[in-house]
Order: structure tokens, then C-alpha cells, then sequence
């Protein structure tokens, strides 16, 4: 029985091609056309910024220096840059800036009077970088940092010639002689520091994907009751020979087993995207690490914590959907069933940026025990709760979720027992409703 | 005979204050058709939901098949079938989808359900329509897929709120023709409300008419023509109705 009410759910809402749309193509749609997009994109600026650098970028230069050390720079530029350096003259830096401009070119360098004196002198040079910026381009921002990685360049190159001529060392040494090799002790294991950075930027993104299921099983368990209402028939479902919490469970089945999909959608555009952003050249490295870092960090809180996730994920989704379904059946169509639950993304999203912010070993217990009760933390405090190795905050986040998830299963059995869900408001609010409209 | 149906000191007041039924009793005997006929606003509709379990009485005892609406309503949803006054199907599924779901609620096997469906299909009378999906319905298909799922579950009582209401002269036929062929046949109790007299003389054992919320008069529709000196139910509506108004 609750079979055929089951199948009856899943199959009307997934032949519903806005539901269809919504949830299940758009996300690969979005994922899968962002990713194509951004990655052809990021590769034809990567392509534009080489292709100036290999035929040699052109330069502008007001040398009012003119001193043995500025040709020097001059010579580096050219010799290691394939750099064409066209000099101009102008009595001030915003005059020889709009020569710059007129003869097309990007960079304007100004190597100030005085310049081969301080270095002679032992005091730092400097040569202001000018660069023309049209556009807030990927591209131009690209070349912005080909025109400073030059003058930084050529600062290396004066000074492994200067360790050279005035030390009898080696320069690469002289030039970098303590590195440091940061390790992290993290719950029991000791790991890489940098893999521990990306680690933590990798706590923002995880809690993006159990947010966005959460929000969609709300708004599907949302929509299977204004669908009722919108399509009449409600009425004849509420008489039938079954149980009220049979109907209710159907319908959170229905919308649990639609949200999976969903989330498998999701998961496949959202797993191409960051490989089609990430096989481009800029992202190579912190990607490479944020992949090793996903099997990291369930590696780190094992098996156990792994399970522990999991389950906290599925009781979140179900308090949502469960949610969804109680405060959907306050609307009187699909349209006005979502609105109800439009914001609850909010919800979800604040306790888990909390516990993002909250540090299990520093902070006040009353304050991790407060956000490990609050509905929605759990995926996150039961990730922290494993790294930090205080285990019961996980559990107790997860205890707390069913917790909820029972209050608004009752809240909602009791709302489909009562006759408000058939008959809605009454005529005399509604009325009151329409005079608050006016305003 | 016992009753099916025993409603008595029915008072139904709606969360805005409005008093849709007050203080109404009646009983439907087992086997029998038996019309609720009122205008607009009399409180039919109330009264039936309530019976059905959708809603709850302010006052007073409703029993369907022995069973208290508001102790019992899942015994009482055993028992029952209903036609709301409004309803739709589900649209993305086709009709003989519906048909299949809700026989596989009510049969007890497989071959029940298929024996259910069949003879739907054939009450509704939409031929290969019933393939299609329930969204590229009219209204009269609808309202006849509807009556054919209420009716092939054979309930012990078939509560049809205006059964007929959105179909045209055929079609109404035909649906009453089916309505008196089952009740007679399955031993099905029916409970209808109507605004057309015509209908609800052909079809029904007995009627009440309803006003305000009250049962004016009750009886065999000869019998009230009779008692009141008129030539058919109509008359006999509006010389009760008119009375009251
Ligand atoms: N959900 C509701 N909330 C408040 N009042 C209602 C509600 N539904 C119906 N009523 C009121 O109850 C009274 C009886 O309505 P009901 O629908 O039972 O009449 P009816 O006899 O079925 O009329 P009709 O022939 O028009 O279908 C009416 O005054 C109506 O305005
Ligand atoms: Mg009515």
C-alpha cells in the first residue's frame, strides 16, 4: 500500500518537467555549461597572455635615471623578457603616461632620478610600474602581473649578481637560507600544513553540497502538497483507506528518493566543473590539492566519521524535507507552498557557517554544545567533531537532529489528522488578509 | 435494515464563525440511494465532507457503518468512497495510472485491482482515452474518471457530492444509469447531493431537503409530491425552500 502511494508520488512529480527542469537538468545544465565555459574561457586568457609574453611585450620607459643601473634593467628586460622598451619624454609621469596611451602601449615604467646612485649606495631602487588597464579582464590581469614579475625578476637578478660580486657564497643559498616545513598534529596524525590550508577552504565547500540537497528536498516535499491542493486532490487522497502518517510518509519518501536524484545530478556537473575549471593552468595547484584533499579529509576521520556524516546528512535532508512538507501545507497552490519554504535555505545555511567558524578546542563548551543542537549543524559539527577527536558533539548534533526531525513529524501527522489542511484559513482571515494587502 | 448512515444533532461551525449545519439528522438505510437536495450554501457539502472524515463536527454524532466519524475515521474510511464536489486527478499521470494506484489502496490482490480497473474503465467511458494523461482531460472526462474510481472500489457507501454536476445531457445519463445499475447490483449504499431535480427523482430511494443548515422535509420522492401538491420534486423544492427563504 504505502508502495503504490510511493511510486504514485515519484512518478507525478518527475513527470512534472518543471520539477524535472529544475531539479534534475539544470543543475547539470549550470554546472556542466559554467565548467565548459569557464574553462575555454580561462584557457584562451592564459593563451593571450602567453602569446604577448613570447612575442615580447612592449614597454614604455621614462628614464630619468639614465645611470649605469638602469641600463642594466634595460639589458635584463630585453635579454630574459624579449622585451621592445620604448623610451619616452616627458617632464611628468601622468604626461608621459598619456604618451603611453597614445602610442597603444600597456606599461609604463618610470625609473626615477637617483636610481643607480641609491644602489650604489646600498639603498633600494625603485621603478614604478604603470599599467594601462581597460578592462577588469582575466587577461589583463594576467599581463598586469607579467609587467611586475619583470621589474621583481630583474630584483632577484641584481641581487644574486650583487651576493656574487661582494660575498663568496652561493647565491642561491645566500638568497633563501631557512625554509620553513610547517606540520600539522591533527587528530592523531601528522600532516602537511599546506595540505591542512587547502583542507580548511575545503570546510567552505563541503557544506555547499548537503545545503543545496537540503533546500531541494524542501522545496520538492513543499511542492508534492501544494500540487495536491493546486490540482484538487487533496480531497480524495484524505478519504482514502489510509493512514494519515502513511500519506505523510509516502510523501516524504517520494521527495526524499527525488532529492537523491537530484543530488547525484548535482554531484556529476558539480565534480565536472571542478575538473574543467581545474585542468586550466592558473588553478593547477591548489585544485590538485583539493582533490587529494577530499578523499584527505574523510581519510582523517576514518570510517566511524565517515558513517556518522553520512547519517548526519540523511537526517538533515529528512528534517528538511519534513519541514518542507509541514510549512508547504500552508500555501494553497505549488506557488505559494514554495514561497513557505523559499527562505529556508537561510536556515540551513547560517548553523552551518557557524560551526565553521566555531574551533572545538578553544572555544566555550557552552557555546560548541549550543551549535551542535542546533538543526542543520550536524554535517559540519560531525566532520569537526571527528578532526578535533570530541566524538559526542558529533553525536549529539546528530541526536538532536532526529530530535527535531520527530517534533515536525509529529506537527505534521497532527496537521494532516486535523481538518486546517483541507479548509486552510478561514474566510474571515482571509478577508483581514486582503485589507493588509491594500497597504 | 440497519443504517449505514446516522447523522443526528449535526452541528458544524467553520473556524471564520460561520454556522454551516445546525442541528441536522438523518440516516441512510442500507441499500438505498438517498439525496441531499438544497440551494447553494445549505450546507451539503459540509455535511458530507464531515461524513467522509475531512471534517470535524462542532457537535453532534455522525456513524457510518456503525463506526463514529471521530473515534473510528480510519474504520470509517474502510467502508467508505468518495466524490468531492471539486476534484482533480493527478495530471501527469494517465488515467488508467490512477485507476491502477488507487484499486491497489482498496484491493486486497493483484487480481482484484485488475478486476477494479476494468470495470472503471469501462464505467467511465473513455475508451482509449483512459491512456492519456489525466492533463489533456475536459472537465466531463474528469468528473467521469472520478465517479468510475469512487464507484469500482464497491464501498458499503459511495458519497458522491453532485455527481453529475459539469457533464452534459448524455453523459449525465449514462452516469446516472451506472450509478442505479451498481447501487442495485453491489449492494452499494449511495449518499449524493444534487441541484438537479430531475436526477435525484429518477435516481433516489428517499430524499432530504436541507436549508440553512437544517432538514426541512424527508421522504420518497413520490410521497413529497404528493404531501405538497406539486407535479414533480421541483416544485416541491421550491414551495419548501420558498417557505423558508
Ligand atoms: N472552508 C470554509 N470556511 C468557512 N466557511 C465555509 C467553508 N466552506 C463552506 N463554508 C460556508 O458554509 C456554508 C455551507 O457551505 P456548503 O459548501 O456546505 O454548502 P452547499 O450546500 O454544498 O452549497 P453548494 O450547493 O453551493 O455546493 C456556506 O455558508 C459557506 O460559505
Ligand atoms: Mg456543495
Amino acid at each position: 500500500m504505502l508502495r503504490s502511494l510511493v511510486i504514485k508520488e515519484v512518478k507525478d512529480l518527475l513527470r512534472d518537467r518543471k520539477i524535472l527542469f529544475a531539479m534534475i537538468i539544470m543543475p547539470l545544465i549550470i554546472y556542466i555549461g559554467m565548467g565548459a565555459a569557464m574553462g575555454a574561457l580561462m584557457e584562451q586568457s592564459i593563451k593571450q597572455v602567453e602569446e604577448t609574453v613570447r612575442a615580447g611585450v612592449k614597454i614604455a620607459l621614462l628614464n630619468e635615471d639614465d645611470g649605469p643601473w638602469s641600463k642594466t634593467f634595460i639589458g635584463y628586460a630585453k635579454k630574459y623578457w624579449n622585451a621592445t622598451i620604448i623610451l619616452v619624454n616627458a617632464t611628468s609621469p601622468s604626461k608621459a603616461l598619456n604618451i603611453t596611451e597614445s602610442l597603444g602601449l600597456k606599461a609604463l615604467y618610470i625609473i626615477p632620478r637617483g636610481f643607480s646612485e641609491n644602489i650604489s649606495n646600498e639603498k633600494p631602487g625603485v621603478i614604478q610600474v604603470y599599467f594601462v588597464l581597460h578592462d577588469l579582464s582575466v587577461t589583463s590581469m594576467g599581463l598586469l602581473s607579467v609587467y611586475t614579475n619583470i621589474v621583481s625578476g630583474f630584483s632577484k637578478y641584481l641581487s644574486s649578481i650583487i651576493i656574487t660580486r661582494t660575498a663568496k657564497v652561493n647565491p642561491a643559498f645566500a638568497m633563501a637560507p631557512v625554509i620553513s616545513k610547517a606540520q600539522v598534529f591533527l587528530s592523531g596524525t601528522i600532516v602537511n600544513a599546506n595540505l591542512v590550508q587547502a583542507l580548511s577552504g575545503q570546510l567552505f565547500i563541503l557544506p555547499i553540497a548537503p545545503m543545496l540537497v537540503i533546500s531541494y528536498a524542501a522545496s520538492i516535499a513543499a511542492m508534492s502538497i501544494g500540487v495536491e491542493k493546486e490540482e484538487k486532490t487533496l480531497e480524495v487522497l484524505l478519504s482514502l483507506p489510509i493512514r494519515r502518517r502513511d500519506i505523510v510518509l509516502s510523501k516524504l519518501t517520494g521527495s526524499l528518493l527525488i532529492s537523491l536524484l537530484a543530488s547525484i545530478s548535482m554531484l556529476i556537473g558539480f565534480s565536472y566543473y571542478m575538473s574543467s575549471v581545474s585542468s586550466v593552468g592558473i588553478n593547477n595547484t591548489t585544485s590538485t590539492t583539493h582533490v587529494s584533499m577530499t578523499g584527505g579529509i574523510f581519510g582523517l576521520i576514518g570510517i566511524p566519521g565517515l558513517t556518522l556524516y553520512l547519517i548526519s546528512v540523511f537526517f538533515s535532508v529528512f528534517l528538511a524535507s519534513t519541514l518542507g512538507l509541514y510549512l508547504g501545507s500552508f500555501g494553497e497552490n505549488v506557488r505559494s507552498a514554495q514561497s513557505m519554504v523559499g527562505y529556508i535555505w537561510i536556515i540551513v545555511f547560517f548553523p552551518l557557517y557557524i560551526a565553521i567558524f566555531t574551533d572545538f578546542a578553544l572555544d566555550p563548551l557552552a557555546k560548541i554544545l549550543a551549535i551542535s543542537i542546533i538543526p542543520f549543524s550536524a554535517p559540519l559539527v560531525v566532520l569537526k567533531a571527528f578532526l578535533s577527536g570530541k566524538i559526542v558533539y558529533g553525536i549529539i548534533s546528530v541526536a538532536s537532529s532526529v530530535g527535531f526531525l520527530a517534533l515536525v513529524a509529529y506537527l505534521l501527522t497532527k496537521r494532516f489528522e486535523g481538518e486546517k489542511l483541507l479548509i486552510g484559513k478561514s474566510k474571515r482571515k482571509k478577508r483581514s488578509k486582503h485589507i493588509k494587502l491594500k497597504f | 435494515m440497519s443504517n449505514v448512515v446516522e447523522v443526528k444533532d449535526l452541528v458544524k461551525i467553520y473556524p471564520g464563525g460561520v454556522k454551516a449545519v445546525n442541528g441536522l439528522s438523518f440516516t441512510v438505510r442500507e441499500g438505498e440511494i438517498y439525496g441531499l437536495i438544497g440551494p447553494n450554501g445549505a450546507g451539503k457539502t459540509t455535511t458530507l465532507r464531515i461524513i467522509a472524515t475531512l471534517l470535524k463536527p462542532t457537535s453532534g454524532r455522525v456513524e457510518v457503518a456503525g463506526y463514529d466519524v471521530v473515534e473510528n475515521p480510519d474504520e470509517v474510511r474502510r467502508n467508505i468512497s468518495y466524490l468531492p464536489e471539486e476534484a482533480g486527478a493527478y495530471r501527469n499521470l494517465t488515467g488508467i495510472e490512477y485507476l491502477r494506484f488507487m484499486a491497489e489502496l482498496y484491493a486486497r490482490n493483484r487480481e482484484e485491482a485488475e478486476r477494479m480497473v476494468k470495470e472503471a474503465i469501462e464505467i467511465s467511458g473513455l475508451g482509449d482515452k483512459i491512456y492519456d494523461k489525466t492533463s489533456v482531460y475536459s472537465k466531463g472526462m474528469k468528473r467521469r474518471l472520478l465517479l468510475a474510481r469512487t464507484l469500482m472500489v464497491k464501498p458499503r457507501l459511495a458519497i458522491l457530492d453532485e455527481p453529475t454536476s459539469g457533464l452534459d445531457v448524455i453523459h449525465a445519463l449514462h452516469v446516472r444509469n451506472i450509478v442505479l445499475k451498481y447501487a442495485k447490483e453491489h449492494n452499494v449504499t449511495i449518499l449524493l447531493s444534487s441541484h438537479n431535480m430531475l436526477e435525484v427523482e429518477y435516481l433516489c430511494d428517499r430524499v432530504g431537503i436541507i436549508y440553512k443548515g437544517k432538514l426541512y422535509v424527508e421522504g420518497r420522492p413520490s410521497e413529497l409530491i404528493e404531501e405538497y401538491k406539486a407535479s414533480n420534486l421541483e416544485e416541491v423544492f421550491a414551495k419548501v425552500v420558498g417557505v423558508h427563504a
